[in-house]
C-alpha cells in the first residue's frame, strides 16, 4: 500500500467510523437507561429517509438556485433527528408505557422500519442530492495537500464526523460526570432501588430512548450523505450499520468514550476492503471480523467479571413498580 | 418562609397488573387488534397505489389459496410451517428465560451445512446418502451454533442476547466467505443445485417438507407438555433459586435445551436449501430467525397459539406480497411494512390482555367517569325519578302478570336463594305511557325540564328496541340453566 493509499484508507475509515459514533453513542445512552433498543437498524434507517426526504423538500423550494451551505447541513440534521426520534418514540411508548419485551418490540421495530424507509427511499427522487452530498463535503474541507496526513486525516472531513466527536465526548462526561448521567445509570443498574430514591425511572427511561434514537438516526443520514456523497439508493444496506452499531456497544463496554476509537477500528475492517489487494474470500473475512471481536470482548468481559465493564444489569428488563 | 411544594403533574389513573382475564374476553382482544391491523394494512396500500383498496383484500386471500393455482396453497403451509418449527425451536430456550435470539444464524449456518455438502458431493447417484448426510450435519451445525453461547451463559453468564445476536452475523458472514471461496468461476453466486433435493410427493413440492414439520412439531408439542424435561424448562424459567433448591442442575438443563433449539433450528436450514431454494445466498434465512422470536414470544410458547400465529404472520407476509404486486409496489419492502405493523398492533394488544387501568379516586378523570356512568346509566334504564314513576305506573295498570318460577334453595348453594323471572310489559308499552302521562303533565305546567325528559325518553325508546333484543336473550339464557340445575337434580323443584 502507497503512502498517499493509506492516508486515503484511513479518512475514509474516519468517515465510516462517523457512522458508527453516532449510531453506537445513541444506543449506549439507551441502553444504560436500561433499555436494550435492538431496533437501531431500523431506528438509523428511519434517520436516513429523514435527511434524504429533508434535502428533497428544501431542493423543491429552491427549485435551481445556489444552495446555502449552512442550510445543508442544518435541514438533514433537523430532519433524521426528528424521524429517528419518532422511532425512538414508538419503542419508549411499548416498552416503557405498554410494558412489552424489549427484544420482540426490538426485533419488529427493526422491520417495520427497514421496510418502511426502504421503500420510501426509492421513491424519493435524487435529483440535486448529490449536489449537497458534494457541498458538505467540502464545507469544511481544510486540506492543503494529498499527501499530507495531518490535514487528510484530521481536516478533511465534513462537519458530521467533528459533530460525532463532540456528540460522543459530551455523552461520556455527561453519563460520568454529570448528576443527571448518574440518575440515569441508576435506572439501567437497578431500577426499584432508583425508584425509590425518588428518580422518575419512566420519564428517565423515555428522555434517554428518544434522545439516543435521535443519536442513532444522524448515523444513518451521515451515511447516505457523507459516505455514500448523497448517491443513495433504496438498497444501501443502512441496517448493516445499525447491527454493527449494536455490537460496537458490546464492544466498547457501554462507554462512549472507547466508543470513538473502537469506531474507527470498526471503520477501518470495514474499509480495508477496497483497499488492499485481496480476494474476494479475504474481503468477505474482514465483513467478519468486526462482529468475532466483538463476541471475543463479550467473553472476556464476562469471564473476568469486572464491575465496570459489565453490561447494566437491568439491561432488557422492563420495569414495573408493582412488580416486587 | 415556608417551603412550598412543588406541584407536580399526577396521571389521573395508575396501571395494575390483571392475575387473569376470561379467555372470551381475552380473544376479544386480540381479535380486535386482528382486524385494526388488517385494516390498516387496506388503507395504507391504498394510500401507497390509490384506489387499490377494492380488490386488496381478495388480492391478501389470494396469498393463501389462489384459484388459478390450487397447489400454491402448499406454498402457503410450508411458509407457515417453516416459521412455526422456528418458533418451537425457541420455545423451550425462552421458557426458561434463554433470551435466544440467534436463530436466524443457526439456520443460516445449517444452511451452509447443507449447501456445501450437496454442492461437493451430490452426483445424481446417491440422493438418499447425501440426504441423510446433510440432514445429520445440519443439526449437528445447528446444535454447535446454539450450545456455544448456551455454555458461556451457563459457566460464565455472558449475556445470551447479545451473544447470539453477534453469532448471526458470524454465519451470515461466513456464508459470504465460503460461497467467494467455492465459487472460483466469478459469477460470485451459488449455482442451483440439481441433485441432493428433497423428493417431491404426488408432485406437490413442499409436501415433503410439510410431512417432516408436522411429525417434528407433534413430538414437540409432547415434549413441552408431557415429558419431565419440560417442566424442569419452566422451572429453571421462574427462579433458577427455586430450580438449584429443588435439586435441578440449571447449567446442564440450559445446555441440554440450547442443544435442542439448535438442531430444530438446523433442521430448518436444511429444509430451506433441501427443501425449497437448492442453493445458497448470504440471506437465505431471510429473517425467519427473527419472526420466529416473535411468534414465539407473541404466543405465550403455547403451542396451539404458536401454531395460529404462524400461520397469521404466513398469510399477512404471503398476502400483502400478493396484493403489493397486483397494485404495482415493491413487493419485499411493503410485505415488511405490513408484517412489522401487524407485530406492533399485537404486541400492543399484549399490554391490555396482562394490564388494566385504574382510576385515582381523587381525580377529575374519575367524576368525568361517574358522570358518564350515570348519564349511560340513565340512558339505557332511565333516571331513578322516572324509574320510580314507571313503577307507579306498572302497579297502577296491573301489567305484572306473575309468572315466577322458584327455584330450589340448595341448587344454587346459598347463593341465589329464588330466581325470579317476572314476564315485564315490554318497554315500548311502558316508556309510551311515561312519555303520555309527562306530556300531559307538561301540557299543565309547562315546565321546561319536562320537556327535556320527553326528549331524552323519546330517545331512548328508539335504541330501546335494539337493547330489546339482548334482555330477551338473557332470559332464555336462564331458562336454560334452570332447565339445567333441574335436570341434574332429578327434576325436584
Amino acid at each position: 500500500m502507497t503512502w498517499t493509499l493509506f492516508v486515503a484508507f484511513l479518512t475514509r475509515a474516519i468517515k465510516a467510523a462517523t457512522v458508527f459514533i453516532f449510531g453506537s453513542t445513541g444506543e449506549t445512552i439507551t441502553e444504560k437507561s436500561g433499555h436494550l433498543n435492538m431496533g437501531t437498524p431500523g431506528i438509523m434507517c428511519m434517520g436516513a429517509l429523514g435527511g434524504i426526504l429533508g434535502l428533497r423538500i428544501y431542493f423543491d423550494i429552491i427549485k435551481t438556485a445556489e444552495l446555502n451551505g449552512f442550510l445543508v447541513i442544518l435541514i438533514p440534521i433537523v430532519f433524521s433527528m426528528i424521524f429517528a426520534a419518532i422511532g425512538g418514540l414508538i419503542f419508549a411508548f411499548f416498552t416503557v408505557t405498554l410494558k412489552c419485551n424489549h427484544n420482540v418490540t426490538g426485533l419488529t421495530l427493526t422491520t417495520f422500519g427497514v421496510g418502511l424507509s426502504c421503500y420510501f427511499i426509492g421513491l424519493i427522487k435524487t435529483t440535486r442530492i448529490n449536489d449537497a452530498g458534494l457541498a458538505i463535503q467540502s464545507l469544511f474541507d481544510v486540506k492543503w495537500a494529498d499527501t499530507d496526513f495531518f490535514g487528510n486525516v484530521l481536516l478533511s472531513h465534513s462537519f458530521f464526523t467533528y459533530l460525532a466527536i463532540i456528540i460522543a465526548v459530551l455523552a461520556a462526561i455527561f453519563l460520568s460526570r454529570t448528576k443527571i448521567g448518574l440518575n440515569l445509570r441508576a435506572c439501567g443498574e437497578n431500577p426499584a432501588a432508583a425508584d425509590a430514591a425518588g428518580i422518575n425511572v419512566d420519564r428517565y427511561r423515555y428522555i434517554a430512548t428518544i434522545i439516543g434514537a435521535a443519536i442513532s438516526g444522524l448515523g444513518g443520514m451521515a451515511y447516505e450523505l457523507d459516505v455514500l456523497k448523497g448517491y443513495f439508493n433504496a438498497k444501501d444496506g443502512v441496517d448493516a450499520f445499525g447491527w454493527l452499531a449494536l455490537s460496537l456497544v458490546i464492544f466498547s463496554m457501554w462507554k462512549p468514550s472507547i466508543c470513538i476509537g473502537a469506531s474507527f477500528v470498526f471503520g477501518a475492517l470495514q474499509q480495508i476492503r477496497f483497499y488492499l489487494p485481496l480476494s474476494s474470500a479475504q474481503q468477505q473475512m474482514f465483513m467478519l471480523l468486526p462482529y468475532v471481536f466483538t463476541i471475543i470482548v463479550l467473553i472476556l468481559t464476562s469471564v473476568f467479571n469486572k464491575k465496570n465493564t459489565q453490561p447494566p444489569a437491568a439491561l432488557g428488563v422492563t420495569y414495573f413498580r408493582e412488580d416486587r | 418562609m415556608e417551603k412550598q411544594e412543588k406541584k407536580r403533574f399526577k396521571l389521573p389513573f395508575h396501571i395494575v397488573k390483571r392475575l387473569d382475564m376470561p379467555k372470551k374476553q381475552y380473544w376479544i382482544i386480540k381479535g380486535i387488534g386482528f382486524l385494526v391491523a388488517f385494516l390498516l394494512a387496506g388503507i395504507l396500500c391504498n394510500i401507497l397505489s390509490p384506489g387499490s383498496f377494492g380488490s386488496f383484500y381478495q388480492n391478501m386471500a389470494y396469498g393463501v389459496y389462489n384459484p388459478r393455482d390450487p397447489k400454491e396453497i402448499f406454498d402457503f403451509i410450508e411458509t407457515a410451517g417453516l416459521l412455526i418449527l422456528v418458533a418451537f425451536a425457541l420455545a423451550p430456550a425462552f421458557k426458561m428465560k434463554f433470551w435466544n435470539i440467534g436463530a436466524e444464524g443457526q439456520i443460516s449456518i445449517a444452511c451452509l451445512v447443507t449447501a456445501g455438502i450437496t454442492y461437493f458431493m451430490a452426483d445424481g447417484k446417491n440422493d438418499a446418502l447425501v440426504i441423510f448426510l446433510c440432514l445429520f450435519a445440519s443439526i449437528l451445525a445447528g446444535i454447535i451454533w446454539a450450545v456455544i453461547p448456551a455454555i458461556f451463559k451457563a459457566f460464565f453468564n455472558t449475556n445470551e442476547t447479545l451473544f447470539t445476536l453477534m453469532m448471526n452475523y458470524v454465519a451470515t458472514a461466513l456464508i459470504s466467505v465460503c460461497i467467494a471461496l467455492w465459487i472460483t468461476n466469478g459469477s460470485q453466486s451459488f449455482p442451483f443445485l440439481n441433485y441432493g433435493g428433497l423428493p417431491k410427493i404426488f408432485g406437490i413440492k413442499y409436501l415433503f417438507s410439510i410431512i417432516i414439520i408436522v411429525v417434528v412439531v407433534a413430538l414437540m408439542i409432547v415434549y413441552l407438555k408431557k415429558t419431565k424435561h419440560g417442566y424442569e424448562l419452566s422451572v429453571v424459567g421462574a427462579s433458577v433459586n427455586t430450580a438449584r433448591y429443588v435439586g435441578i442442575n440449571v447449567k446442564k438443563v440450559i445446555i441440554r435445551t440450547m442443544v435442542l433449539s439448535g438442531a430444530l433450528s438446523g433442521l430448518v436450514g436444511f429444509l430451506l436449501v433441501a427443501g425449497h431454494h437448492h442453493s445458497l445466498t448470504a440471506t437465505l434465512a431471510d429473517g425467519r430467525g427473527f419472526t420466529g422470536v416473535l411468534i414465539a414470544w407473541l404466543g405465550q410458547f403455547q403451542p396451539g397459539q404458536m401454531i395460529m400465529y404462524g400461520f397469521l404472520v404466513a398469510f399477512f407476509q404471503r398476502g400483502s406480497t400478493k396484493a403489493a404486486s397486483y397494485a404495482a409496489i415493491s413487493k419485499t419492502e411493503f410485505s415488511a411494512i405490513v408484517t412489522g405493523m401487524f407485530f406492533l398492533i399485537v404486541i400492543a394488544t399484549e399490554f391490555f390482555v396482562s394490564y388494566h387501568f385504574l382510576i385515582e379516586e381523587d381525580s377529575k378523570l374519575k367524576v368525568f367517569v361517574e358522570n358518564v356512568k350515570t348519564k349511560y346509566n340513565n340512558f339505557m334504564y332511565g333516571s331513578n325519578e322516572v324509574n320510580v314513576f314507571r313503577e307507579n305506573i306498572i302497579k297502577s295498570k296491573n301489567y305484572v302478570k306473575s309468572n315466577a318460577i322458584y327455584m330450589d334453595q340448595n341448587d344454587f348453594n346459598n347463593y341465589l336463594d329464588v330466581l325470579v323471572i317476572i314476564k315485564a310489559p315490554s318497554d315500548e308499552e311502558v316508556n309510551k305511557d311515561i312519555i303520555n302521562e309527562r306530556k300531559k303533565e307538561y301540557a299543565l305546567t309547562k315546565n321546561e325540564s319536562l320537556k327535556a325528559q320527553i326528549k331524552e325518553l323519546e330517545l331512548s325508546l328508539k335504541w330501546k328496541k335494539y337493547i330489546n333484543k339482548k334482555t330477551v336473550a338473557t332470559k332464555k339464557s336462564l331458562v336454560k340453566i334452570y332447565k339445567k340445575e333441574v335436570a341434574r337434580n332429578g327434576g325436584s323443584k
